[in-house]
């Protein structure tokens, strides 16, 4: 069993220059459900796809107030983000305390920036395994922010972080520049296409798994209650769907140059990755190779032609891999092909994991449960 | 009751020795806090008074922006000692700060809030602090001393342009602070704020005028205030910035002070 | 430690006596605050001063702390200050854990807390709190500067407190009148009343004047006026 030797602590460097503990934590972020940001020249708003972890519980919260002026939407280990999200509240209203006024939104990103690097260098420390999208207004004006793992930030016009959030970017960089100029409602429904994108073809937008947050001037952060959840919906109702979901993979690596954004049949997704964040190239072909081509840096490498997969699943997951020179590691496509056969994920990935073994805590999430188990939304 | 002594501190039972109910009374030991065993003197050597002393300060916001002034004069006790004692500074673009009453607790407050200043310029966001921060923060810092008994001994006028508008504020020793359209410290608040509302109350005034009103009240307060000075800065700020003038020498004459009688 | 005017007597110079540091100050102002049915009224005059000088002659001493309560406090400015930052903060981080604004009586109940909390350094404020309770209907709390909290439908306090108390007493409690029959006091009544009393207040009281700031709180909200007073 092939067993990488650089990934046993955070302070392990590998010989290629890589923290493979903190890459490992940037998966964390896409086991959440998707979500996007997007601002124009007075909003920021944020939209997040909600999802319950069973038919019994109730739809996770993704948007968190911070502060009049800021709002987090998250994706990752649910409970880091509560323990982020409070120390964002305290810096707020201290600052609020000793200032009296509202905490500039690049000021806090950059203490959570340092907060968040402190332990990528520490071996008695973990990074925090979850991505946030922070919009805030202030007198700079409106603000998306993103922030990962590994302690890096963005100041972004739009973003999308999460579970096959690749078809989410895609549609914001074809509209990136129309975001600046359309007004509120235009500005949330190209979030709500864009969230929309990320979602299987059967599974659709509604009051329940839609949060919508708007921050503006003299808009105090507002997380939208169902009244507005509807009307907001019902501005991209019965619009034709774009692509869709089916095969996206849910990475969050940038598209690389002319890929995205001009293929829309089937959806391409970018470059694809294992779960180990090994990046995995990927050419558009038209064969589908029967042998395994090539591994991962971990071992997961995997063609469509293994023979664990049941015939129906195998079918879906040639689709996918059309587009793809096939060395994608089957945990990806594990997680893309997944999502459209609910009652099947134990069967499936169970084989999955035996074949790659290594997976680690954080993978059994992955492979346990559906994508995105328990702990994260 | 005197015989009872002190029933929350009780006397230990010999020199040095334990109390009912605690250890040796060593000094420094934490049996010696608590609000029962301070002497007065541990509260005194605390509680530093005003050495070298500055006097009013004057602030009044015109339609634009704010004017502050203050006299250069440093004095120890009744002395009038240091004749260079600046206490209208430029704290940013937006920020115009005056202060009175000690020069020392002055400067240890300007050196941090300088210090503060750069950091922010270092950030780089291109933020300013605003006065309206300032002063909240003002008032956060002389209420934590104060509430530790061991008070920055001073007056501070902030004056500056919040989100485009004037703004006026002070804060004194204790934490009070108040924003009005025309302020003065010490002595000045019977001699100068009456001139200084007046003036307000009977119109907005332009900068040239509130300017001129300033200059009245400092001459004013020279013939009455033995702690002040001929020697006093002013300084503006508005949109486009903070101004302080070189130093000023008010023109005094006391050639009808010998016909003044006092009956 | 050696001390002149203990250890050697001979050395203190008279007239240059040093006085100890005095952390508090009486900024003084008063508030009456008067609870209905479904409203409540609260008004508190804006003078802010210390001793014989009067340092600004509008300075609201209401503070909205939600859509229905409101905070009145009057004393040693510098600790109102303080105490409402705290308030303020406290509030938002409720409104976040629980996601809804905090009522009336829990209000009441934090800021009781609050002052006790600084049993033995007290802030020196005098707060009368306004609101709506549960069922909509008008309260008032009025505390002493350690955290002594009491309902009431009417209150007095800061500087003209004692003055004008029993005067509310006689002409909301109905005390000392012979032949009255109770009855809920109207909004219009309880608002005429507290610019009367407030009139009565600046001609005896010197720490009350220049003009008065009320708020009248009700399930649709919170309205506003400003009332006159004589400025001298």
């Amino acid at each position: 069993m092939f067993r990488n030797q650089y990934d046993s602590d955070v302070t392990v460097w590998s010989p290629q220059g890589r923290l493979h503990q903190v890459e490992y934590a940037m998966e964390a972020v896409k086991l959440g459900s998707a979500t996007v940001g997007l601002k124009n020249k007075e909003f920021a708003v944020l939209i997040a796809l909600k999802r319950a972890v069973s038919e019994l519980s109730a739809y996770q919260k993704k948007i968190i107030h911070i502060d009049e002026h800021i709002g987090i939407s998250i994706s990752g280990l649910t409970a880091d983000a509560r323990m982020l999200s409070r120390y964002m509240r305290t810096e707020c209203l201290n600052y609020r305390y000793s200032h009296d006024a509202p905490m500039p939104v690049g000021r806090l990103i950059s203490m959570i920036g340092n907060k968040m690097q402190i332990c990528t260098q520490r071996y008695d420390k973990r990074p925090l395994g979850v991505g946030l999208l922070v919009a805030g207004y202030d007198d700079q004006g409106p603000h998306i922010y993103q922030t990962c793992p590994s302690a890096n930030f963005f100041d972004c016009r739009a973003m999308a972080i999460g579970a096959r959030s690749q078809s989410a970017r895609t549609y914001l960089e074809k509209h990136l520049n129309t975001f600046l100029d359309c007004d509120l409602h235009e500005l949330v429904a190209h979030g709500l296409r864009a969230l929309r994108d990320t979602l299987p073809n059967e599974v659709d937008l509604n009051t329940k798994n839609v949060s919508i947050a708007i921050v503006g001037p003299k808009t105090p952060l507002r997380i939208s209650d169902e009244a507005e959840l509807t009307q907001f919906l019902g501005l991209v109702e019965g619009e034709e769907r774009r692509g869709g979901g089916a095969s996206a993979t849910g990475d969050a690596g940038p598209a690389p140059e002319g890929e995205a954004g001009d293929e829309r049949e089937p959806q391409p997704a970018g470059p694809a990755t294992c779960p180990c964040y090994g990046v995995v190239n990927v050419k558009r072909r038209g064969t589908v190779p029967r042998r395994p081509l090539r591994r991962c840096g971990h071992g997961h490498g995997v063609s469509a032609s293994d023979r664990l997969l049941p015939a129906d699943i195998l079918e879906a997951v040639e689709e996918v891999l059309k587009n793809y020179t096939t060395f994608v590691c089957l945990a990806v496509i594990a997680d893309c092909v997944l999502p459209f056969f609910p009652s099947r994920n134990k069967g499936l990935v169970g084989g999955e994991k035996s074949s790659s073994g290594d997976h680690e805590p954080e993978d059994e999430a992955l492979s346990g449960l559906p994508p995105g188990g328990l702990t994260t939304s | 009751m005197a015989f009872m002594g002190d029933m929350m501190n009780p006397a230990p039972f010999w020199q040095n020795g334990p109390a009912p109910g605690a250890f040796y009374n060593f000094p420094g030991n934490s049996a010696s806090f608590g609000p029962g065993s301070h002497t007065v003197q541990e509260f005194k050597a605390h509680s530093a008074s005003p050495i070298t002393t500055t006097t009013t300060v004057i602030g009044v916001k015109f339609d634009k922006g704010c004017v502050i002034a203050a006299d250069m004069l440093g004095s120890y006790g009744s002395l009038a000692r240091f004749r260079d004692c600046p206490r209208v500074t430029k704290v940013n673009d937006l920020i115009l700060l005056g202060n009175g009453g000690d020069y020392a607790d002055y400067q240890y407050l300007k050196s941090i809030i300088d210090q503060k200043i750069i950091d922010e310029q270092c950030i780089g966001d291109g933020l300013q602090l605003k006065p309206r921060s300032l002063h909240c923060w003002l008032t956060r810092v002389l209420y934590n001393k104060r509430s530790k008994m061991d008070p920055l001994w001073s007056n501070y006028i902030v004056a500056g342009i919040q989100d485009g508008e004037p703004f006026l504020g002070t804060v004194d020793k204790l934490g009070t602070a108040y924003e009005d359209a025309a302020i003065a410290t010490g002595l000045g608040a019977y001699m100068a704020t009456p001139l200084l509302r007046d003036a307000a109350d009977k119109g907005p005034l332009d900068q040239e005028s509130a300017k001129a009103l300033v200059r009245k009240c400092m001459e004013v307060l020279f013939y009455r205030d033995a702690r002040s000075f001929w020697r006093y800065q002013l300084g503006v700020v508005t949109a486009a910035g903070v101004t302080i003038d070189e130093p000023t020498d008010l023109k005094h004459d006391w050639s009808l002070a010998h016909m003044i009688e006092m009956v | 430690m050696l001390n002149v005017h203990g250890d050697f007597p001979e050395y203190a110079v008279p007239g240059a006596k040093q006085h100890r540091f005095e952390p508090y100050a009486d900024n003084g102002g008063s508030i009456v605050a008067i609870a209905g049915e479904d409203y409540a009224v609260i008004g508190a005059d804006t003078r802010l001063s210390t001793g014989f000088s009067i340092y600004t002659r509008e300075q609201k001493k209401l503070f909205q702390l939600s859509a229905r309560t409101v905070l009145g406090a009057t004393g040693c400015w510098c600790d109102t200050l303080t105490l409402t930052r705290l308030l303020r903060a406290r509030l938002q981080m409720y409104e976040q854990e629980h996601n809804k604004p905090m009522g009336t009586p829990a209000v009441a109940q934090m800021l009781s807390t609050m002052l006790y909390y600084k049993r033995f350094f007290p802030y020196y404020v005098s707060n009368v709190l306004a609101g709506l309770d549960a069922d909509g209907r008008g309260c008032v709390y009025s505390y002493d500067p350690i955290g002594h909290c009491e309902r009431s439908t009417y209150r007095a306090g800061g500087s003209a407190g004692a003055q004008l108390q029993p005067l509310l007493d006689n002409q909301i409690g109905l005390k000392n009148m012979q032949n009255v029959t109770e009855a809920p006091l109207p909004r219009e009544k309880a608002l005429a009343l507290i610019k009367d009393v407030f009139i009565s207040a600046a001609e005896r009281d010197i720490y009350t004047g220049d003009s008065i700031y009320i708020l009248i709180i009700t399930a649709d909200g919170i309205q506003e006026e400003k009332f006159d007073l004589r400025k001298d």
